[in-house]
């Protein structure tokens, strides 16, 4: 018996009222982003203005235009290199090390054969996902200080170290700790997504595979990655767009100013940690959103190039 | 099929609504209630020896004692939103204590209070023109000395209190009145010449000071140091002999005390000598300080992980008795004596090290006072009700309304003996023994607090606990001693926004930047010579001859009113 599919109405009104609930839900969605992500833009202006405090919102309109001095005056700030590269170093040894490990994890995980241990696994893994950085910033500190931190206290009565570490204010220590925390907090959370790719693999290629006598790493290496591929990339592209933002993983300003400190300021402070402290701090809001915006532009200019270069590679990008 | 999507539109159009309504803010928050009159209580004498009771201020037939004073004409009820831009305040609501009580039953006034939580809170809420009607503060305060966003009192109080003029002292008129004539706010906690010379008064316990465990000390058979090189000395043995404390461990933000010893109060605060002055940073005595925290630090003396630590974090280590020797404010040793080591049984002493400790033979210790007041209490211009909140300024501002603030109520809370000392009740001791001080109000009220109150307050504390409060005590009075009174540097605070405002923020900047590593730095005069180039760089020069410029326009002002120090 044939069934018979109700056409979509043809015409753009009619089309449109058949469609209102959904509708109105999308452009709920479309007045949240122009409320919060796009009218607030108006504010860059104040990077090409002498806009004050004082001035409230009037002043975006009514102080005085300036050009480019507040770039000009960050170039020329003693703190413009050593921001530009903490930021740098941080963001990339984030990418270089944390973007596989939730692959490899995911790979790992799949190949679990027993359902409760899988599961049980992936629960525990993700859930670090849910604590915020300052109550982990406060767990390191229980670890790792000087005067009374349990891993100083494990090394010292086991006779590795005679003195205690400073892993708190040694800038050595500061990126490690970093990427180390990074990797415990996001690696299961962000498993998932590879996860849900791998289980849309089509089966008979393994079958296929193993009749071809491929073993488990085979499978892996010659099916499960490269169909996955689509989803590695579309995450690398995200990634490398948020770069400065922190990639797929924590947020580069929470890590940078709950674990950043006096002592380890020369490797912890990072460009948006400087904006805070010129704009919320010293007031400075037009320095601060200059230093913000070149921070942008230069994520854009990043985000652009990596889908440019990933669409002529694997014919596969975000736009 | 229909029921469903009117309602789910309905719970679409509830949620953009909230959504909008979220992004607006109402902060027409203050309201002037005139539904009924609370009772007005006879104000009443405390005593004490305050310069207004002592005539000082009374000008004519006005005194504090005036019955027809504005404050007392209208206590119809009225609520004021307040900020206060302290973290660290004990207090967040009005109406939960005493003294909060008795002031609202007197004046009709109610506080909204809104508590900082992060210190740019403040200047968002002024950025985006919601600042509350009364906000109370140190931080960048010259962006509210601006008739755009705060009122001016001299205005208000011409309008709506003109009696009040006659009663500020005229010191007090010249120490807060800015370049543009007017005076935005009379600094809390001032203190007179007269005030200074009463015997009760003492600096405020909000001063540094240096503490070693007496205990400690005993048991190694030294003495307190009487010079750097000694204190250096106890540190090489204290470490020696007692390898798992902290041997020396100075709180993470609060200024430190041995730079008095060199003769600066902190790198960030200002210095002067004869007619100049300049940041501490360019102070003759920071170089040598410098090096001896560097010295410490590579002797292994100090940790310099205690300034990655957040204040409490410092505390629970010298609550545990786990420090040799540690710096914060002056009352560090009865604090810590009382309430963590003797309750909970810890063997342990902190003494303050009561002395001017020289260094290469040199006393250089001058604690400098700008003795103009602290905090800041301004009325926005988006208080609806300026008449009301100037009214209660003057309220707060008498010899009542300070005693009530600082003592608390006399009767219920304390009594003064003949030497005009505070002896607490028993009601006052139980409360506090039972740790429910914050039901009584004495001190957070403070507004408009005199120097010579909270000095009282502090002194009298030696009555109380005795066994406690007396080295407290004994080392404010032997600052006091000490103290050099400088009104002058007070205006040398440059304006928000200018080109050394953003000097002075910046060499701030690169100190808090710098200092860990200048401590640790192998090698020392490389460091420093970077750190003095940067400095240069930034523009230390040009904002020493700024604040030299201004501090001595200042000197000419009190010169020209006839005030001497």
């Amino acid at each position: 018996m044939a069934t018979k599919v109700k056409k979509a109405p043809s015409g753009g009104w009619k089309r449109f009222k058949s469609q209102f609930t959904l509708q109105v839900f999308a452009w709920m969605g479309v007045a949240f982003l122009l409320v919060f992500c796009f009218v607030p833009m108006f504010g860059i202006i104040i990077a090409f203005k002498d806009y004050k405090l004082t001035q409230g919102i009037l002043g975006f309109f009514t102080s005085d235009w300036v050009g480019l001095k507040w770039f000009s005056e960050f170039y020329h700030d003693l703190v413009f290199w050593p921001t530009i590269r903490n930021t740098i170093s941080m963001s990339l040894l984030k990418l270089v090390f944390t973007f596989p490990v939730p692959i490899i994890f995911a790979l790992a995980v799949n190949e679990v054969r027993i359902s409760p241990v899988k599961r049980t696994v992936q629960t525990i893994s993700y859930l670090p996902h849910f604590i915020s950085w300052v109550v982990v910033s406060g767990m390191l500190f229980s670890f790792l200080n000087e005067q009374n931190g349990l891993l100083n206290q494990a090394l010292l009565g086991m006779g590795v170290i005679d003195k205690p570490i400073s892993f708190l204010s040694g800038p050595q220590y500061f990126l490690p700790i970093v990427v180390i925390s990074d990797i415990w907090k996001e690696m299961g959370w962000w498993a998932i997504i590879f996860l849900a790719a791998i289980t849309s693999v089509d089966l008979s290629m393994y079958e296929a595979a193993k009749v071809d006598g491929a073993g488990r790493l085979k499978q892996i290496w010659h099916i499960t990655l490269p169909s996955i591929k689509g989803t590695i990339v579309i995450v690398l592209i995200m990634s490398i767009g948020n770069l400065f933002g922190g990639g797929i993983s924590g947020s580069n300003f929470d890590q940078a100013y709950m674990l950043g400190n006096v002592a380890n300021n020369s490797v912890s402070e990072i460009l948006q940690t400087y904006t805070l402290k010129m704009g919320l701090s010293q007031g400075r809001f037009s320095y601060a959103t200059a230093i913000s915006l070149m921070q942008s532009i230069i994520s854009l200019i990043l985000v652009s190039s990596s889908n440019w270069v990933s669409n002529k590679l694997t014919g596969t990008g975000l736009f | 099929m229909k029921m469903k999507k009117f309602a789910a539109l309905f719970l679409a159009l509830i949620l953009v609504l909230t959504t909008f309504a979220a992004c607006g803010g109402d902060n027409n928050s203050s309201t002037s209630s005139k539904t009924e009159e609370s009772s007005k209580t006879e104000e009443s004498s405390t005593g004490g020896d305050s310069s207004a009771e002592d005539g000082d201020t009374n000008t004519g037939d006005i005194t504090w004692d005036t019955a027809d004073l504005s404050w007392k004409k209208n206590t119809d009820p009225v609520t004021m939103t307040c900020y206060i831009d302290f973290d660290w305040y004990a207090y967040d609501t009005w109406g939960n204590d005493d003294v909060s009580q008795l002031i609202t039953e007197e004046t009709g006034v109610t506080l909204d209070v809104t508590k900082s939580s992060d210190l740019n809170q403040l200047q968002v809420l002024l950025a985006a023109g919601e600042l509350p009607d009364l906000i109370f503060t140190t931080n960048q305060v010259t962006r509210f000395m601006d008739p755009d966003q705060c009122y001016p009192y001299d205005e208000l109080i011409n309008e709506y209190c003109p009696e009040f003029m006659k009663l500020i002292d005229p010191v007090e008129l010249v120490n807060n009145t800015q370049d543009d004539g007017h005076f935005y706010t009379l600094r809390s906690h001032y203190s007179s010449a007269s005030d200074f010379a009463d015997p009760r008064w003492v600096p405020s316990p909000g001063d540094s000071g240096l503490y070693l465990r007496t205990d400690l000390l005993e048991d190694m058979g030294k003495e307190m140091p009487t010079s750097i090189e000694e204190f250096k000395e106890i540190l090489d043995a204290a470490q020696e002999k007692y390898p798992d404390l902290a041997t020396y461990m100075p709180h993470p933000t609060w200024a430190n005390p041995l730079c008095e010893f060199y003769g600066f109060t902190s790198p960030t605060a200002i210095s002067y000598e004869d007619d100049k002055a300049f940041i501490g940073l360019s102070d003759p005595g920071f170089k040598g300080w410098l090096q001896f925290m560097n010295s410490l630090v590579q002797d292994g003396l100090m940790s310099v992980e205690a300034y990655t630590y957040e204040p409490e974090q410092f505390f629970q280590i010298v609550r545990s008795g786990g420090v040799f020797s540690a710096s914060y404010n002056t009352n560090l040793a009865s604090d810590t004596n009382k309430n963590y080591y003797d309750a909970n049984n810890i063997d342990a002493h902190l003494e303050p090290v009561v002395a001017a400790l020289t260094h290469d033979g040199v006393d250089e210790y001058a604690p400098l006072d700008a003795a103009t007041g602290w905090a800041y209490f301004f009325i926005s211009k988006n208080c609806k009700t300026p008449d009301r909140a100037i009214n209660f300024v003057e309220y707060l501002k008498s010899p009542y309304g300070d005693h009530l603030t600082q003592w608390g109520i006399e009767g219920k809370h304390y009594d003064l003996n003949e030497d005009g000392l505070l002896v607490r009740t028993d009601y006052y001791l139980d409360k506090v023994e039972a740790g429910e001080a914050n039901t009584l109000g004495v001190g957070p009220w403070y507004f408009m607090a005199s120097g010579l109150g909270e000095a009282v307050s502090v002194s009298s504390g030696t009555l109380a606990y005795p066994e406690y409060a007396t080295s407290d005590i004994n080392l404010l009075k032997f600052r006091k001693e000490h103290y050099v009174r400088q009104p002058a540097l007070a205006f040398t605070t440059p304006a928000a926004d200018t080109d050394e405002f953003i000097i002075r923020t910046k060499l701030i900047e690169l100190w808090n930047n710098s200092q860990v590593g200048l401590y640790s730095a192998a090698d020392f005069e490389s460091a420093y010579n970077e750190f003095v180039a940067n400095c240069e760089q930034i523009g230390i020069s040009k904002l020493n001859d700024f604040y030299t410029e201004k501090f001595q326009g200042a000197l000419k002002k009190y010169e020209d009113a006839g005030i001497t120090f």
